[in-house]
């Protein structure tokens, strides 16, 4: 019964901020905001300029807010955008290479080492990326993309995207083993 | 636990405050959208209610003129009518009647009027709208015939002109002095007569500017010159076989 009950306020809001209520539009951008800036965080390393394009996704889904039909969640919907944004912002900053070095995709990486990083050190990790390689990581790993559409909103091939993927997670896996060295030494130094 | 999912899961769950400024600069940039779409609305309304308002105009004037046009007409058509009947017409065939001179005087105005009633009264019997005008008209409709007599008056003005020529002609014969410069100076006389005569309304003190066109139209008939050479023509021939039969 809560869930149908909040379900109904949660359309009613986005109702009422459609039609310009100042008031919905605030508890909306209260409600999402934080976990939006996030997101906009995975692409972009200043968080002044994340907090700009969080503005300008949050533009966007206010005066676009009619073509939102409560078909599927209001946050994914809110997320696509945010996403869409970003990728927009650096492309005007320029900052996106896609590097097109041949690469073998099907070379296998070890996705199974068993590691617990803290949330600064992972951002710390993925920021250290080159742009390109950044975004496809993120979009494919994180936001669960597949290929073909980060292909498509990249303006890139499939086979780039998947090549870009590679290059990110061997990257990472390098960041990762060197972070955790220092940390299995001073263990073994305890014992 | 699996580095990529690891990596997920944290990131998932992390939420980061943007500053107040934020909110205030996304609630300034959406009032300056919405004034711009107020712009952009009363701009629109502003077009689409000239238009509305051009064509209504539009509309209204051109319904008023067409009622102007048409309620003078009902008026005039009952008076001419009355007038044609009352007076014009029976004084018509009285003076037709009497004197040929007198006739042609009165024939072209009211043979005009007539012709302009009729038309007026025709126009009024197809509309279904004013039916006491078709009550008034109906029984005037009867003149038809009237026209008719008119024309007649005009054919025997002629033929009266005819008969003169020819008989001024034989007296010309008579004394010796034909020739063909004295019948061309009597021909072209009479015919100018009979041009004023139907020109020239004697009531009104007016040339009638219907008549001149219809003057036009005339010449499309057998002129008066035609008639005088065809009566002469056919004198000669009855003389002719006269005075044949006579060697005979």
């Amino acid at each position: 019964m809560k869930v149908i009950q909040l379900h109904n306020s949660n359309t009613k809001l986005i109702d009422k901020a459609a039609k310009n209520n100042r008031e919905a539009q605030h508890i909306l951008y209260e409600v999402h905001a934080p976990k939006m800036l996030s997101v906009c965080r995975y692409y972009v390393k200043d968080v002044q300029k994340a907090e700009e394009v969080l503005l300008n996704g949050f533009f966007k889904a206010f005066t676009n807010l009619k073509r939102f039909k409560n078909e599927g969640s209001f946050e994914g919907w809110l997320r696509k955008i945010m996403v869409r944004e970003a990728i927009s912002f650096l492309r005007q900053q320029k900052q996106i290479e896609f590097s097109v070095d041949d690469v073998q995709t099907h070379h296998t990486y070890t996705n199974n080492i068993d590691t617990e990083i803290e949330l600064n050190e992972i951002q710390q990790l993925i920021d250290q990326l080159p742009e390109g390689y950044k975004m496809v990581f993120v979009m494919y790993a994180v936001e669960g993309y597949k290929h073909i559409e980060i292909a498509e909103l990249l303006n890139i091939t499939e086979g780039t995207s998947k090549s870009q993927l590679f290059k990110a997670r061997q990257l990472l896996q390098e960041k990762i083993m060197k972070l955790n060295k220092p940390k299995i030494d001073t263990n073994e130094v305890r014992r | 636990m699996k580095l990529e999912d690891n990596l997920k899961e944290t990131l998932e769950g992390r939420t980061l405050q943007p500053s107040e400024n934020t909110w205030n600069a996304l609630a300034k940039q959406l009032d300056a959208h919405n004034k711009k779409q107020h712009k952009k609305l009363f701009w629109w309304f502003g077009i689409a209610a000239s238009i509305v308002g051009v064509v209504l105009i539009s509309t209204l004037f051109f319904k008023n003129t067409i009622t102007d046009i048409s309620k003078p007409t009902l008026v005039e058509t009952q008076k001419t009518i009355k007038d044609v009947n009352d007076n014009n017409v029976v004084k018509l065939q009285e003076q037709v009647a009497e004197t040929v001179d007198m006739t042609n005087k009165i024939i072209e105005t009211p043979k005009q009027e007539i012709k302009t009633s009729f038309q007026k009264t025709q126009k009024i019997i197809t509309s279904e709208n004013h039916k006491e005008a078709i009550a008034q008209t109906q029984p005037k409709t009867e003149n038809n015939n009237k026209p008719l007599e008119i024309l007649n008056a005009e054919t025997i003005l002629e033929d009266l002109k005819v008969e003169s020529i020819v008989a001024q002609i034989n007296d010309l014969k008579e004394k010796g002095t034909i020739s063909d410069e004295a019948i061309d100076a009597l021909l072209n006389q009479a015919q100018k007569e009979i041009t004023l005569q139907k020109l020239y309304n004697e009531d009104v003190k007016t040339v009638d500017a219907n008549a001149l066109l219809q003057d036009v139209e005339t010449d499309l008939q057998q002129s008066f010159r035609d008639k005088v050479f065809e009566a002469l023509q056919t004198s000669y021939d009855k003389v002719k076989t006269a005075v044949a039969q006579r060697n005979n």
